[in-house]
């Protein structure tokens, strides 16, 4: 009897401690499994926002990359585009050179000398002007330079005497005139009247050559 | 209740404390292994998301060279064009430009 009384009891205190012990395992498996719940849910989220901020990353270092790219692209392309038009402009000047030879022997030229030793005479007014012609020039001659002489000399009210120098340049065509023992000099060759106009000229001559 | 029963009683209170006590500790290991396979679970979706990330990554690079190379095509064909107009146009022009420049020399025009 009083074995039984003592099992009854061991029994009673037993049931009570596996009673607790299961609540406590099973708050354990839940706290466990809740756990493990906001780990995944957190490395889910985190995962998503990972994602798109990578992403979005990339693609703006692409886009850069692409702009960039296009940018220098369409940065060449106008060189390209200058250059084309650049060089046919130089090469519209280089034509001009070659057309003045023929002028050489016209009317236009001894129009072209009367024209600039007027602007010359602007300038100086009075004294001695040596002309240098050019090695080709065969046309003109000291008559034709008294003649202009006295042309401009009547015209501007000047007292100037031209005198065709023993000395020639190489040009094309033209002359350089020099004043007071060559300290002063005005170069009336093609090769610089094409130098000196090409840069005010090229947005006419762009215009005309390109619309 | 006497020495020998409360002795008998606490002997086996204790065999089954240390039983219950084996198997809380069994639970709490599993507790852990499932904390565990939680961890590795999210490192694999991170890893997996990395992976995902870099393909994602050449997927873009690829558009972005198509597009780019699409581009500098498109460019290219319009600057050929807008070369093979210019080209055009000082053919047809060059006499005037040439005219032109030959009359500013000669004083016959003016700009």
């Amino acid at each position: 009897m009083f074995k039984d009384m003592s099992e009854s009891r061991i029994r009673k205190i037993c049931s009570y401690i596996q009673e607790e012990l299961n609540k406590q395992r099973h708050k354990i498996m839940l706290d466990a499994e809740e756990k493990a719940q906001k780990i995944i849910s957190e490395a889910i989220t985190n995962a998503k926002s990972l994602y798109l901020e990578k992403v979005n990353e990339i693609k703006g270092e692409f886009d850069k990359i692409k702009n960039k790219s296009i940018a220098e692209a369409e940065f060449n392309a106008k060189q390209k585009i200058l250059k084309q038009k650049n060089d046919l402009i130089c090469s519209i000047f280089n034509d001009v050179l070659n057309k003045l030879k023929q002028y050489m022997t016209t009317d236009a030229y001894v129009k072209f000398l009367e024209k600039s030793l007027i602007e010359v005479a602007l300038s100086i007014r009075s004294g001695e002007v040596e002309i240098l012609l050019c090695d080709s020039d065969t046309m003109t001659s000291e008559s034709m330079i008294k003649s202009i002489e006295e042309k401009v000399n009547h015209k501007l009210n000047a007292n100037i005497s031209f005198r065709i120098s023993q000395e020639r340049i190489k040009a094309t065509g033209g002359f350089i005139a020099r004043y007071a023992n060559g300290k002063i000099s005005y170069d009336y060759t093609f090769e610089t009247i094409l130098d000196k106009i090409k840069e005010p000229l090229r947005p006419v001559v762009s215009k005309i050559l390109f619309g | 209740m006497t020495t020998t029963s409360l002795v008998y009683m606490l002997k086996s209170i204790k065999e089954i404390e240390s039983s219950l006590i084996n198997d809380l500790d069994k639970t709490k290991m599993e507790a852990n292994k499932k904390i565990e396979q939680a961890m590795e679970e999210a490192k694999k979706i991170m890893d997996d998301t990395m992976q995902r990330i870099e393909t994602e990554r050449k997927e873009i690079q690829r558009r972005s060279e198509i597009e780019i190379r699409n581009k500098l095509i498109e460019i290219d064909a319009t600057v050929q064009k807008i070369l093979n107009e210019i080209e055009e146009k000082a053919k047809s022009n060059r006499d005037a430009a040439i005219n032109f420049i030959l009359k500013y020399i000669f004083g016959e025009t003016n700009v």
